[in-house]
């Protein structure tokens, strides 16, 4: 194996000799440099929507292309990145609940298992710094990997899928569209899963429309929005209704499931019980809630601030005294909440399954 | 300025008559050779740590990354860029590693017995990076840096399992160490009819008992970052050693 050098010159002597070698270098590097930015396919720009921050993730070294996204859509749906090929991406995170399994406190894994925390939703994940409730994942680039090896999620092997994308000839022409030629490896499968991930992008709810200029808030969505900004904004700030950190929020542990939150990827007694703080857009479609989807409706999150807190070591400073709440700012919190489902995110074709087909054909009747 | 130019301008001339001036490059090979004590290690076979723990190898792998180079004249590290490898204790060809470096005398070498940091925060890599080569942490992002797994009677685990997992990037308990060997006797010249072969001999005992005492016994397994990892990085920063560095 030949490996370049830095090569670091010094006589005065040599400085032609110096040139020469320089610029063999720096053609070298050029040569290097063309290879891995020569662009294939049609770029697409990520869309960074107005009011929002800079990304966290750039799809620096990933150039997000037209045909990379749609090699991540096909593999995001593909159950073979499971052992039995049951299990896609797509299967725990459901677009029509803005990519979160709807309906189910834990999804189903291989085997008949369960997950061990809900499944989060799946939108502006490139603004994310840490991703998974306890930030174990710092890329979303290597994502994927986790759910894809959990024994009682996907659980199978990074290489078979690997080999098992390989014998799939379907996807011969997507590597090449994507990348130039048909090689598949973990980086690519990867790389372009993060293309299709990284482009969720949810800014088109009532609340942005109101933000906007181009709606209005009903009377008791606006003193829920008041509501809001007094009592929950400091956990959940606009526009992305999070502030990515971790906190225990003083639910009761389930001594079924043991989850130490954050401390489990930290091992520091600090984090025992903190969760990363989720973003509450399209929170309305994505129920059940709270890391272990104890609670079926947005009313219950609401009031747990109330009536739940239950004190520990490690409990939010701001949550020690609970969030004084009438029944009447239950309900006019909840209904701002609501104006925060992106319906044409939900509804996006363009991010649903590639081979979806409708469920009543013409032909069958 | 007008010495400058006559520099530049003799340089040129200098050129002319002395093409040797263009960098040329030569090879060094480190080689890897795994022990026991003295015993050279093949795997399944029974061997003894310095505590008479009976013990058996059945994989070894670790990082070699970020390789530098002394060289002789001002002591100057010569970086070795993209140098990334992988060595498992039952791949021959693993454990030599070929490097083209520029002509020159060289006092010693040094590399990180790990991954750098950038590197486990930078997403999907490839080649000896690949997560597939199964040392990577899927639930908490990382490079495994060094896999040690076999058996041991001593050991209460399932089959008296012994494993080791060795990570963590971040923070004190980092397992990352740079090991800098220095040639026996001094300098070697490196030239393009002149390989080097740096023979490097790494005993698995020292992972046991370096600076710190650590028996099979009472940790026959670990398998995340923190302190007890720390420990047995602080021990393996000795496994290391240069048997001979000769010219072929």
């Amino acid at each position: 194996m030949l490996f370049d050098v830095n090569i670091k010159l010094v006589t005065i002597v040599s400085l032609v000799a110096a040139t020469v070698s320089v610029s063999h270098t720096m053609n070298s590097c050029n040569k290097k440099e063309i290879k891995s930015t020569r662009i294939i396919g049609t770029p697409l720009k990520q869309e960074i929507p107005a009011g929002f921050p800079q990304p966290n993730y750039t799809f620096q070294n990933n150039t997000l292309t037209a045909e990379g996204f749609a090699l991540g859509r096909k593999l995001f749906y593909d159950g073979n990145l499971s052992k039995d090929g049951n299990f896609s991406c797509g299967s725990c995170h459901q677009q029509y609940a803005a990519f979160s399994t709807f309906d189910h406190p834990l999804s189903h894994g291989f085997n008949n298992q369960f997950s061990s925390r809900n499944a989060p939703s799946l939108f502006n994940e490139t603004w994310q710094k840490e991703f998974h409730l306890d930030g174990g994942i710092n890329n979303i680039e290597v994502q994927p990997l986790a759910p894809m090896t959990a024994h009682n999620e996907m659980s199978e092997t990074i290489e078979n899928v690997v080999s098992k994308i390989k014998r799939d000839s379907s996807y011969r022409r997507y590597f090449k569209a994507a990348y130039g030629n048909e090689t598949v490896n973990s980086q690519r499968i990867l790389k372009s899963l993060a293309q299709f991930t990284g482009s969720l992008v949810s800014a088109n709810s009532k609340y942005d429309k109101v933000k906007r200029g181009e709606a209005t808030f009903l009377s008791y969505e606006q003193h829920g929005y008041e509501l809001f900004q007094t009592h929950c904004a400091t956990c959940h700030p606009e526009p992305m209704f999070t502030d990515y950190s971790y906190r225990n929020t003083g639910l009761p542990k389930d001594t079924t499931l043991n989850d130490p939150g954050r401390m489990k990827v930290t091992n520091d007694p600090k984090d025992s019980l903190k969760f990363k703080v989720p973003s509450l857009r399209n929170v309305a479609v994505s129920s059940p809630y709270m890391h272990d989807g104890r609670f079926w409706f947005l009313a219950q999150c609401i009031r747990h601030y109330r009536d739940g807190i239950q004190k520990s070591p490690t409990l939010d400073s701001s949550l020690i005294k609970g969030i004084q709440l009438t029944e009447m700012d239950v309900v006019e919190i909840n209904s701002f909440l609501r104006t925060l489902t992106d319906t044409s995110f939900i509804k996006n074709p363009k991010f649903a399954d590639p081979e979806n087909k409708p469920v009543f054909s013409p032909d069958a009747h | 300025m007008v010495a400058a130019l006559f520099t530049i301008v003799l340089s040129f001339f200098s050129l002319k008559n002395a093409p040797a001036e263009i960098q040329k490059n030569g090879k060094i090979e480190i080689r890897f050779s795994h022990f026991v004590g003295n015993q050279k290690l093949s795997t399944d076979s029974m061997y003894k740590n310095s505590f008479g723990e009976s013990y058996t190898v059945s994989r070894f792998k670790y990082y070699i990354t970020n390789i530098k180079l002394v060289k002789s004249e001002d002591n100057s590290e010569l970086e070795i860029r993209d140098s990334y490898f992988l060595v498992y204790g039952d791949d021959e060809q693993s454990k030599t590693i070929s490097l083209s470096v520029p002509e020159g005398n060289y006092s010693g070498v040094s590399f990180l017995l790990g991954v750098d940091s950038l590197h486990n925060v930078s997403g999907a890599q490839t080649d000896a990076l690949d997560p597939m080569n199964g040392m990577f942490w899927t639930w908490n992002t990382g490079y495994v840096i060094v896999k040690l797994e076999g058996k041991s009677p001593v050991s209460a685990l399932p089959g008296n399992l012994i494993e080791y997992h060795l990570g963590g990037f971040k923070g004190p308990d980092k397992v990352n160490r740079r090991i800098a060997l220095t040639f026996p006797d001094g300098n070697r010249n490196v030239g393009d009819k002149n390989t080097l072969a740096v023979n490097v001999k790494v005993d698995i005992n020292s992972f046991f008992s370096g600076s710190n005492k650590l028996p099979i016994k009472s940790s026959p397994a670990c398998t995340s970052a923190g302190s007890l990892a720390r420990q047995y990085a602080e021990n393996y920063a000795a496994m290391f050693s240069i048997s001979s560095a000769e010219n072929k």
